[in-house]
């Protein structure tokens, strides 16, 4: 009897394991954060506030600053609806401290969301740090599809390039906290 | 015999890519109904016909609702334009997540006189606990348990499991059909979308 693996199920195993492998896994403390592209931001103000130059897209690591917090969220999940003043007022705290000022900056990414969806979240809470849109999942998958709300601090620069330095799931947690946990990180992410 | 071998080989390569594509964001991702979503795997994107199309006059419908009342489309008739959002099933990935986003669109809705009814094909108790978990819901909520489905069967959104269509049709205030999207179940329908038919349904509409 002649045995021979039909072309198809060579390509279909291939594809599959390529669609398994590409799934990220969750961010932990030491890992450098995945690729995440995200779409330029259309206002100069908020492209000032991170720091990049007119594009399409760019890689999260190219935001300019020491430190970057990430709140993953959902416009459709009830904890990130409850926890957006919270995030508000860190970021808030973060813009009034002079030490963190130009050293960290905060952004959401809204996994499932359209643009529409982000900017009708951002408008309803009157969010003030940047948003964007992750429509098709793709930054969903590439950190392990966490559950949102989730919190991701990395530090930036060409040296560290996005090394993960803390995560947290769920609410952020008392702001005292954060803002301790984030001078700390500060001071020794400092040159 | 070598030909109906390839002849295979094509829908089940389909088949497993589209299940390994589906798989991640069918799954809720709020940490909301963290562990207590039945999953129960990629489905068949649609599994029912419609029976109604744009430009129709909507089936009536009376159907109990968590408040205890009796909600009739007649009720808004000349009043409200009406959004029937039907969800597959309560404690289901997606549709966990779809209503709470539609209870922070209040003001868009009302932008443009529209009112939202949820429905699904779950009993009354069943709808009370899991809505529960999302806060409180400010637009009805109805169930289409019995005779089981029988509003989702008229609009022809009813599965063959006896689960209904992730579906949105706006009823215009004179009672008629202005758009339908039934959507992949395995997906949440872009919200955008809704506004964006509302805003020309208003715009054309009776006021």
């Amino acid at each position: 009897m002649k045995i021979r693996s039909p072309w198809w199920l060579v390509v279909l195993c291939f594809l599959a394991v390529s669609a398994v492998a590409s799934a990220g896994k969750m961010p932990a403390v030491g890992d450098r954060l995945a690729d995440l592209r995200l779409p330029t931001p259309e206002s100069a103000d908020t492209r000032d506030y991170l720091g990049l130059p007119p594009s399409d897209a760019f890689p999260v690591t190219a935001i300019a600053g020491k430190i970057l917090v990430i709140e993953i969220f959902s416009m459709y999940c009830p904890h990130c609806q409850r926890e957006a003043p919270a995030a508000n007022r860190l970021y808030q705290a973060i813009q009034d401290s002079e030490p963190l000022r130009d050293r960290v900056k905060m952004i959401g990414i809204g996994v499932g969301n359209s643009t529409f969806e982000i900017n009708h979240f951002r408008k309803h809470y009157s969010i003030l740090f940047p948003l964007f849109p992750d429509e098709d999942f793709t930054v969903h998958k590439a950190i392990g599809e966490v559950r949102t709300p989730f919190f991701i601090v990395a530090a930036l620069g060409p040296k560290d390039n996005g090394r993960i330095l803390w995560t947290g799931s769920g609410s952020m947690g008392a702001l005292e906290t954060f803002m301790a946990r984030l001078n700390d990180l500060a001071r020794d992410g400092a040159p | 015999m070598k030909s109906s071998r390839r002849c295979l080989a094509l829908p089940i390569a389909v088949a497993l890519l589209s299940a390994l594509a589906l798989c991640a964001p069918c799954l809720g991702a709020s940490l909301a109904m963290e562990g207590m979503i039945y999953d129960p795997g990629p489905l068949k994107p649609v599994d029912s016909e419609l029976t109604v199309k744009v430009g129709d006059p909507a089936p009536p419908f009376a159907l109990p609702s968590l408040k205890g009342e009796t909600i009739s489309l007649e009720r808004y008739l000349g009043r409200r334009n009406v959004i029937l959002s039907f969800v597959p099933a309560a404690w289901t990935p997606v549709c966990s997540d779809q209503w709470p986003g539609y209870n922070i669109a209040k003001d868009l809705f009302e932008q443009y006189d529209a009112v939202v009814l949820g429905i699904t094909v779950d009993n009354l108790p069943t709808l009370f606990a899991w809505t529960h978990q999302m806060g409180d819901l400010w637009f009805p909520v109805l169930s289409d348990f019995w005779p089981h489905g029988e509003t989702a069967r008229r609009y022809g959104v009813l599965r063959t499991d006896g689960t209904a269509e992730r579906a949105l049709f706006i009823i215009d205030k004179t009672g008629m059909i202005r758009f339908i999207l039934v959507s992949d179940i395995n997906r949440r329908p872009d919200l955008g979308a809704i506004v964006e038919a509302l805003k020309t349904i208003h715009a054309t509409g009776a006021k």
